[in-house]
Order: C-alpha cells, then structure tokens, then sequence
C-alpha cells in the first residue's frame, strides 16, 4: 500500500503504530523510540492517550467519538485536536503506512 | 620500572608498568580515586625512553596504544583513553554526566560537552558533596545502582580560577607549554571524597550560560529520560534495553534543569534539594 502523506490524514483515518516504534510509560507521559530513525520523542498526556489508542483499525473520528463520551468533551473539539495530533505524528514518522514528513539537512557537524 | 597497583575504572581495570619511576608514582597519585579490581588487572606499559625526545607512549604487548609529544599531553590523554576504555555496554548502561553523592543518594549531571559538568561537579565536591565521576555515571542494567568512575577531574582552563585550591603538581618532566586542561585527583579535594556505590536520587541537567541568571526549574521525568538517553553512550548498540534500563531510573528520582550563570549559587540550588536532616 503507498505510503500518505501526513497532510492528508483526517478523521476517515485509522492509524496504526509503526512496527520500528518502542514505547515506555513515565508518569502518564510516553516517550517513544523510533529505531528505524533513532530518534527519541516524548507525548505530553494528550498525544500519550492517542497513542495508546491506535490500533490500525479504529477510524479517528470513532476514537474522537469514545474520547469525547468519556470526557465529557466537546466531540468537535476533540475530533480537531486529535487530527492534529494524527498528523504531527505521521510527520514524524511514527505512524504505520505515513511516509515522515523530510527533515532539512543538518548539514556536516 | 616502577609497577602501579591495579585500577578498577567500569570495563577496565588495569595497572601500568612505567620505565620512569617518578612518572609512575605521579600516576599511581593522579589515577587513585579507583578501587583496586575485583581479579587480575591487564598491564600496560609506559615508555618515556623510546626514539622521540621527550615522548611518552603507552604500549599493551609492544604495541603501540597512545602517543603523545610530552609528559603532560600524555596524562591528558591517558585520563580519556581510560574513559573511552571503561565505557563498556557490556558492563553497564552508561550516561555521559557528572555525579555527586550525599547520604547515599547521587545527583546525576547530565550534559553535552563544554555545558559545565566538570565546574559544576567540582564545586559540588568542594561543598561537601562525595565524588562519583566528572565524566560517566554508569548505571546497573538491571538494579540501576550507580558504581563510581572516580577518574581524576578535567579542569579547562576557563574554570580553574574557580579551584585554585586545585592546581594540580605538574607531572615530572612535563614542558610548561605542554598542557592547559588540569588533571585533578579526588584527593585533592580530601582523603575520603570518593562517593561508594549509590542510587540516583536526583538527575540535573546543567548548561552554563556566562551571566544567565542561575535556576534550577523541576522538569516532568518523561522528559527527563529523553534527556538522559540522549546523553547516554552508544544508546543506539541496545536502544530498548537501554531506554528500558533508564526508565528504571528515572522513575525514582527527580528531575531538573539547572542554567549556570554562577557557580556558587548553582551549588546551593543542588544543596538545597536534599532535604533538612539529609536523605536517610
């Protein structure tokens, strides 16, 4: 399957973490592992909550939905924040299926 | 010949084998923060009388392993060869940091190169704090005690007007345009600065910034771990294990960052962490 890009994700999107992607938990805050750039990231509790609802098959407007019901929370706003957050991980690469948004060239150290 | 005792440095422990015996001796001074090994120490030799004048090389079984042009560069890079030596995943996980230990509790400084850690771990010393490493904190993969790296501390130019106390005795024969960076026992300090095997309490990450005002600005510890492992040696040979290892931890301690525009109140920030009537 070709690769989207992270732009074009939205709510129809089911996303999916990426196999190279390891995780571990602090304090309710996640801080991925990316070995296949290797790289270090680290979730605030919002984008921890989203993370650890991907599973590739639940669309983000479902997740939205169960999030919203469960907080007791705007859907639209909910639906919004978490497109974002879809998209800024797609970007990074995270995301199974989501080609990284290109990083400028550091150039030689 | 003048044969050192054995040093236990992490992954290495050694001894030296030294063709001139004040050299020997001055080593055997400058490296004793180290413990004697566990078992057998690998010997190697040092060689003041080769074909270059003033020369000094070190040599395991004839061969070369380091030359310098004099004395003195050759105990500046005899103290990082042993760092780079003893650095061993094998052994432990390891981070690039300064430590210090009070009532059995290590503050673990964490920083890149040129961000302070040598100044600040020196002064922490001075304050009263027992001395871990300038250099490397090297974790327990599976406890996450801490066993120290006592090497002697590096002092750049730029911070010895802050130590004067510390101005180490020149290495014999060294040239006086030889070398810059001091080389600093813990002795210097005093007779039982070195800290013993000990668990994190507190990782700071400390960044010098000449006339900043100095702060000390707690940090979330998911945080703190994306720092710690960026700082931590050759991370990527086990990424999984070793973020696994870090997390360990990063879970018991509390985090910081700290921006050192003043020695003097830096120290008393991280004085002031451990609580009235110590950590016990």
């Amino acid at each position: 399957m070709p690769e989207r890009t992270a732009g074009s994700l939205d709510a129809e999107f089911a996303p999916a973490r990426a196999a190279s992607v390891y995780s571990v938990e602090i304090d309710g805050e996640l801080v991925l592992l990316d070995e296949h750039e290797d790289r270090l990231h680290h979730l605030n509790p919002t984008a921890s909550l989203v993370w650890s609802c991907f599973d590739g098959e639940a669309r983000v407007r479902d997740l939205a939905r169960d999030i919203s019901g469960e907080l007791g929370l705007s859907y639209e706003l909910i639906l919004a924040d978490m497109v974002r957050i879809v998209r800024e991980l797609g970007a990074e690469g995270l995301l199974a299926g989501v080609a990284a948004d290109e990083r400028p060239d550091p150039g030689p150290e | 010949m003048y044969v050192t005792r054995g040093f236990h440095a992490l992954a290495l422990d050694f001894a030296l084998a030294v063709d001139d015996d004040a050299l020997g001796k001055y080593l055997e001074w400058l490296l004793d923060g180290f413990a004697a090994p566990p078992g057998d120490a690998v010997a190697y030799e040092v060689v003041t009388a080769g074909d270059e004048p003033d020369a000094v090389e070190l040599r395991f079984d004839g061969e070369t392993v380091l030359h310098a042009a004099g004395v003195g560069s050759f105990v500046v890079h005899l103290v990082q060869w042993v760092n780079q030596r003893a650095v061993d995943p094998a052994y432990f996980v390891t981070s690039h940091a300064g430590g210090v230990v009070r009532d059995g509790l290590a503050c673990v400084l964490p920083a890149h190169m040129e961000f302070g850690k040598t100044t600040l771990t020196a002064g922490l010393v001075r304050s009263g704090w027992s001395y871990l490493t300038d250099e490397a904190v090297a974790f327990d993969w599976e406890t996450g005690d801490i066993e120290p790296f006592p090497k002697p501390l590096s002092v750049d130019p730029g911070s010895q007007h802050l130590f004067p106390e510390l101005a180490p005795p020149r290495p014999p024969n060294a040239r006086t345009d030889d070398v810059e960076q001091w080389q600093v026992p813990p002795s210097m300090f005093r007779a039982d600065a070195v800290a013993a095997r000990c668990r994190a309490g507190y990782v700071v990450f400390p960044r010098y910034a000449a006339d900043a005002p100095t702060a000390l600005v707690p940090i979330g510890r998911a945080e703190g771990l994306v720092e710690l492992a960026r700082n931590t040696f050759r991370f990527n040979e086990q990424p999984r294990r070793s973020l696994d290892a870090l997390a360990r931890v990063i879970r018991s301690v509390d985090c910081y960052r700290l921006t050192v525009g003043d020695l003097d109140t830096a120290c008393r920030l991280v004085d002031a962490l451990v609580p009235e009537g110590g950590n016990a």
